[in-house]
């Protein structure tokens, strides 16, 4: 369906020591679409996230990023979520926003006060005063912020209400175009089915499935969500 | 609109389907430019990859089509809207007559009791 790939990645092996985090993962992601990155906790998805986003090496095998010949040069078009994001717990949302935006050659700071305002989001309220989940959700509308082609998010949604998921959905809904990539980890899918163009599924370090979300559903007669408990 | 669709058939058929009975409605009539497929997308809550595989199905079956700068349009073809209604209308029957047969229910059954109902 799309003709170019954001993200091609052929027989990418990586280990910590003695522990494989990745086993011969090829797969890939055509641009413009939205891929939900799944599998169990230790299944390899933050490892493949981090490579991606030239966030880690050194690992074999072959990983093209939006056309640069490595990731290192990648990283000037990549904005990446850590699943941890860190922050200073006295800076305010707006500070922690032009603080991102210094490490952005493209930094949309209207889009990220629309996103604020919508969120009902205060710019002048300290991280470290938000709840648990404001202050995630925060840091993730500071990253959407970001005018970036590859957007590598690690678990945004976790340990977000429902009520908030479906904002995010909505926030991600509209930052989509032909010209956008996004590659987000979840564990919470049963309310996010609509978001997804693809699914990864990562077991043990390998590629399970790397399709269509529509054509697994098509394939299994199932929701992605179930599809990936039976799975895993 | 999201709660509209199943998670467990693919949605890009589920809003082919969706936009073929509008157009039967007459929420989009025919000549009618539909909605920037943006907005559209965003409307349904679904990717404009999606929308986009959804619209091509209406396009290849004549129900659609697009110029160049301006966007999609309903065809204003008077015999393929005429068949569109007859096949939404033969598939609702289809699925009602398959569904009253597993429970048991003959043709003579099904016809007094439509007969009743109708008003």
């Amino acid at each position: 369906m799309m003709e170019t790939d954001a993200v091609r990645i052929q027989h990418l092996s990586m280990a910590y020591g003695r522990h494989d985090a990745l086993r011969d993962v090829s797969l890939c992601v055509p641009a413009g679409t939205m891929t939900a990155l799944c599998g169990a906790n230790g299944s390899g998805k933050t490892t493949l996230l981090k490579i991606a986003g030239g966030l880690i090496q050194p690992w074999r095998g072959a990983v093209h990023i939006l056309s640069h010949g490595d990731t290192w040069a990648a990283k000037a078009d990549i904005c990446y979520h850590s699943a941890f994001p860190w922050f200073e717990p006295q800076q305010t949302v707006s500070g922690a926003a032009r603080r991102a935006a210094r490490f952005h050659a493209r930094y949309d700071m209207t889009r990220l006060n629309g996103m604020l305002a919508s969120f009902d989001l205060d710019p002048s309220a300290r991280l470290g005063a938000l709840s648990k989940g404001r202050c995630a959700l925060a840091l993730f509308l500071i990253s959407l912020g970001a005018d970036e082609r590859l957007y590598l998010m690690d678990e945004p949604f976790g340990g977000i209400d429902v009520k908030t998921r479906a904002q995010m959905k909505t926030a991600l809904l509209r930052c989509m175009s032909p010209d956008r990539t996004f590659i987000i980890s979840t564990h919470e899918l049963s309310d996010l089915e609509g978001l997804f163009d693809r699914l990864i599924l990562l077991d043990g370090g390998r590629v399970r499935l790397s399709d269509w979300t529509d054509d697994l559903r098509e394939q299994n007669g199932c929701s992605l969500s179930e599809l990936v408990r039976r799975m895993i | 609109m999201d709660s509209a669709f199943r998670s467990d058939t693919p949605l890009y058929r589920q809003i082919a389907d969706w936009l073929k009975r509008s157009i039967v409605s007459g929420a989009f009539r025919p000549g009618d430019r539909l909605p920037s497929i943006r907005d559209l997308a965003l409307r349904l809550e679904v990717t404009p990859n999606t929308l986009q595989r959804a619209l091509q199905i209406l396009e290849d079956e004549g129900l659609l089509h697009t110029e160049r700068t301006s966007g999609k349009f309903v065809t204003t073809d008077a015999v393929r809207l005429r068949t569109l209604r007859d096949e939404l209308l033969r598939d609702r029957i289809r699925a009602l007559i398959s569904d009253l047969r597993q429970h048991g229910y003959g043709r003579e059954e099904i016809l007094t009791c439509f007969e009743r109902e109708w008003y």
